[in-house]
């Protein structure tokens, strides 16, 4: 077959363009760190990513939304998560997990140290951590982390959780404070009052941030007004779907923020919500 | 009244029997109608004969009890159940008909794949979990170990949509991905069909008659390769019917157009139907399987000369008639059963199908390497899934096009009309008729 020269130098072209575009999606251009609160419908999932490329996902959604909210944060040749941190034992915060756990490789998992007896989804989940043969550690105490300039503290649980039966449900939630060159934030999964009261009397003085993330998808029963005084924060993220179910988040607890002058973000209006860190 | 050649005569007796089979299918299926069994309390032990389907919220599992009837059983997607798996099952036994609704007739459907009963509520104990070996428990695990290494180098949607191409495997896809592909009328690329078939066939023909090897010993070593391929894949009716329509199109083009491939279209439909007339009256993968096998042979070539503008150079020209001759055919069934038709198809195809065959060869190249050297699969991957990101990205916005898909639902006899003309018009540039009868 013969070739004009006109048609090489188009196919060089083509070819050249066709390169560089995969070293533009497959390269890390990541030089930000950032956090993500991810929007996964009526469910939770936040990802911290530092330019080292260290990875933290709190949370992983209630199904396979998780893992494809996940993936529009991702490279295409970073395939490890070093932390999952598993806030507690809902649906709507691990039911994603098992589907991240077949696409990536997790090292570390975190979580509160409670099981689930009888729920076979949570059973299902523990056989998968297993097979994925990640160190597993339950809190029994307060942690801290550095990612990058990053610092991930753990503010609960405190104790073993093991040994009471004063925490359990969405109050024994793993509540996590983020601090950064560029903000600090608290995440507190599903805590709710009785959690925050504890929390005010435990660690006050490591509860005012930048940004809180609103306990139970922005529920009546949390961001009582005593939290949202110690914490007193510029913003506000509601992580709950479009027009769910429970009504998430409550009038009270928005116009409660509004009163403090919070604004308040909702990933069932703005989509995955990131801010950078540094 | 006499026959001209043999293979007419064939044809002919082909075609009353397969009208015959399907007259008596059709008449047992509408006199069983009563004999609906009353459900009742089951409690024994059962084997896990089939694959395990999981999707997001649940399994299902398809059971062989004592008796050897097979019972289909829907359970939470937690405990994971094995094919081989011994199981104690508690349940209220039904009739798969219970599952027929206005839209989608699911129980007979399962009643095409054998199933003799459905379990509701189930209850479920573990017996035994040794599940043992045999050939579909080691074809079912090479297939886990081939879907990990999928998924290990593509992100999602690709991983599910390079699965969909290699083995028909689409069910990690999300739905709103699936739909679109539906608009576009491109679906089909990632269902294991004779279409899939070919292209394997095709590419492994081309490597072999490429380093020298003849005809006939590559058209053997291209059927050994289409067998393996059929039990890979599970080897279900539809595999098979995709293995076997491949082949059946693979030898068209080898034997010409017309006078003998009717046959053999004939014959082989005849073999699949054969344990199970009822797929020849209800089975629309098979209809459209079929139609499309047909589309390629008959009304491709009079396709064909209304594309002398396209050039011809690498195959485009054949490509654009093929395309447009299984669109022309498929579409009335389609649009009947499903009561849409998708504009864009032709267009969308036009612009996909070139690339799925480089997708097909570039991903299994990544899987296989990335089985043995992971990282090295990963960079392979780059390729196809550049290419994955290219029909995803088609796909998504030909779905999002204006009308893109309309709703026709043509009644039967507009159906009958298109084929007839359909018919019409190759009998007549034929100008010879479908089965030489003479009377003398």
């Amino acid at each position: 077959m013969v070739v004009s020269e006109k048609a090489k130098t188009i196919g060089v072209l083509v070819c050249a363009v066709i390169a560089l575009w995969i070293i533009w999606y497959t390269h890390d251009f990541r030089t930000y760190a950032k956090i993500h609160f991810l929007d996964v419908g009526q469910a939770d999932a936040t990802l911290i990513h530092v330019p080292t490329g260290e990875q933290m996902l709190i949370d992983c959604g209630k199904d396979s939304q998780g893992l494809e909210a996940l993936q529009r944060t991702q490279n295409y040749f970073d395939r490890v998560i070093e932390y999952l941190v598993i806030t507690h034992s809902d649906l709507d915060h691990f039911g994603g997990c098992h589907t991240i756990l077949e696409h990536y490789h997790v090292e570390h998992i975190l979580y509160n140290g409670l099981d689930k007896p009888g729920d076979v989804r949570w059973a299902g989940l523990w056989t998968a951590i297993v097979e994925e043969g990640a160190e597993v550690i339950a809190l029994d105490d307060m942690f801290e982390l550095v990612l990058g300039d990053v610092r991930v503290q753990s503010l609960f649980p405190d104790h073993d959780l093991r040994t009471s039966t004063e925490f359990s449900g969405n109050n024994s939630s793993v509540v996590l404070r983020v601090d950064s060159p560029k903000g600090s934030y608290l995440l507190t999964g599903d805590a709710e009052a009785e959690q925050e009261h504890y929390l005010i009397e435990r660690t006050p003085e490591m509860l005012d941030v930048d940004v809180l993330k609103a306990g139970h998808h922005g529920s009546k029963t949390s961001s009582i007004e005593e939290f949202v005084v110690a914490t007193s924060p510029d913003l506000a993220v509601v992580s709950a779907g479009a027009d769910n179910r429970y009504g998430h988040p409550h009038g009270r607890v928005v116009s409660r923020f509004v009163r403090h002058e919070v604004g308040v973000l909702q990933t069932a209006i703005e989509g995955d919500i990131e801010f950078v860190l540094y | 009244m006499i026959m001209h050649s043999p293979s007419k005569r064939l044809l002919a007796v082909g075609l009353v029997v397969l009208f015959g089979l399907a007259f008596w299918a059709y008449s047992t299926e509408h006199s069983n109608k009563n004999m609906i069994y009353e459900p009742y309390y089951f409690i024994g032990e059962v084997v896990v004969a089939r694959e395990v389907v999981r999707k997001e919220y649940r399994q299902e599992l398809v059971t062989r009890d004592e008796r050897g009837s097979l019972v289909f059983v829907r359970t939470s997607r937690y405990p994971e159940y094995q094919f081989g798996q011994v199981l104690l099952l508690e349940c209220q036994r039904y009739h798969p008909d219970r599952l027929n609704t206005d839209d989608f007739a699911y129980g007979r459907y399962l009643r095409m794949q054998g199933i003799d009963a459905i379990c509701e509520d189930a209850i479920m104990n573990t017996k035994n979990v040794h599940t043992g070996f045999s050939v579909l428990s080691g074809i079912i695990w090479l297939r886990d170990k081939t879907g990990k290494a999928v998924r290990s180098i593509w992100p999602e949607p690709h991983a599910s949509f390079v699965a969909g191409i290699l083995y028909g495997d689409r069910a990690g896809l999300p739905k709103d991905v699936q739909e679109q592909f539906r608009i576009a009328g491109l679906t089909h690329i990632m269902v294991v069909s004779g279409y899939n078939v070919t292209i394997v066939a095709n590419i492994i023909m081309s490597v072999l008659r490429g380093v020298g090897i003849g005809r006939k010993k590559s058209f053997i070593a291209v059927l050994v390769c289409v067998v393996l391929f059929v039990i890979f894949v599970g080897a279900s009716a539809s595999a098979v019917r995709a293995g076997i329509m491949g082949v059946v199109a693979l030898l068209g083009k080898t034997l010409g157009r017309g006078s003998r491939a009717g046959p053999v279209i004939i014959v082989s439909v005849l073999a699949m139907v054969v344990g199970n007339p009822l797929l020849l009256v209800y089975d629309m993968g098979l209809h459209l399987s079929v139609l499309a096998t047909m589309g390629l042979i008959y009304i491709a070539p009079l396709v064909e000369p209304g594309m002398q503008w396209i050039p011809e150079r690498f195959g485009l020209r054949e490509a654009v008639s093929t395309t447009i001759a299984a669109s022309i055919v498929t579409t009335p069934l389609i649009s009947s059963v499903f009561g849409t038709v998708s504009l864009i198809s032709i267009a969308a195809n036009l612009v996909v199908l070139p690339v799925i065959p480089v997708l097909m060869v570039a991903s299994a190249v990544a899987v296989g390497v990335g089985a043995i050297i992971p990282f090295l699969g990963k960079l392979i991957g780059v390729v196809a899934w550049g290419l994955s990101t290219y029909v995803i990205w088609i796909v998504e916005h030909a779905a999002q096009v204006p009308f893109a898909s309309i709703t026709i639902v043509m009644q039967l006899p507009v159906v009958i009309m298109v084929y007839s003309v359909l018919i019409l018009w190759w009998y007549l540039k034929k100008q010879k008729p479908l089965v030489s009868w003479s009377v003398q």
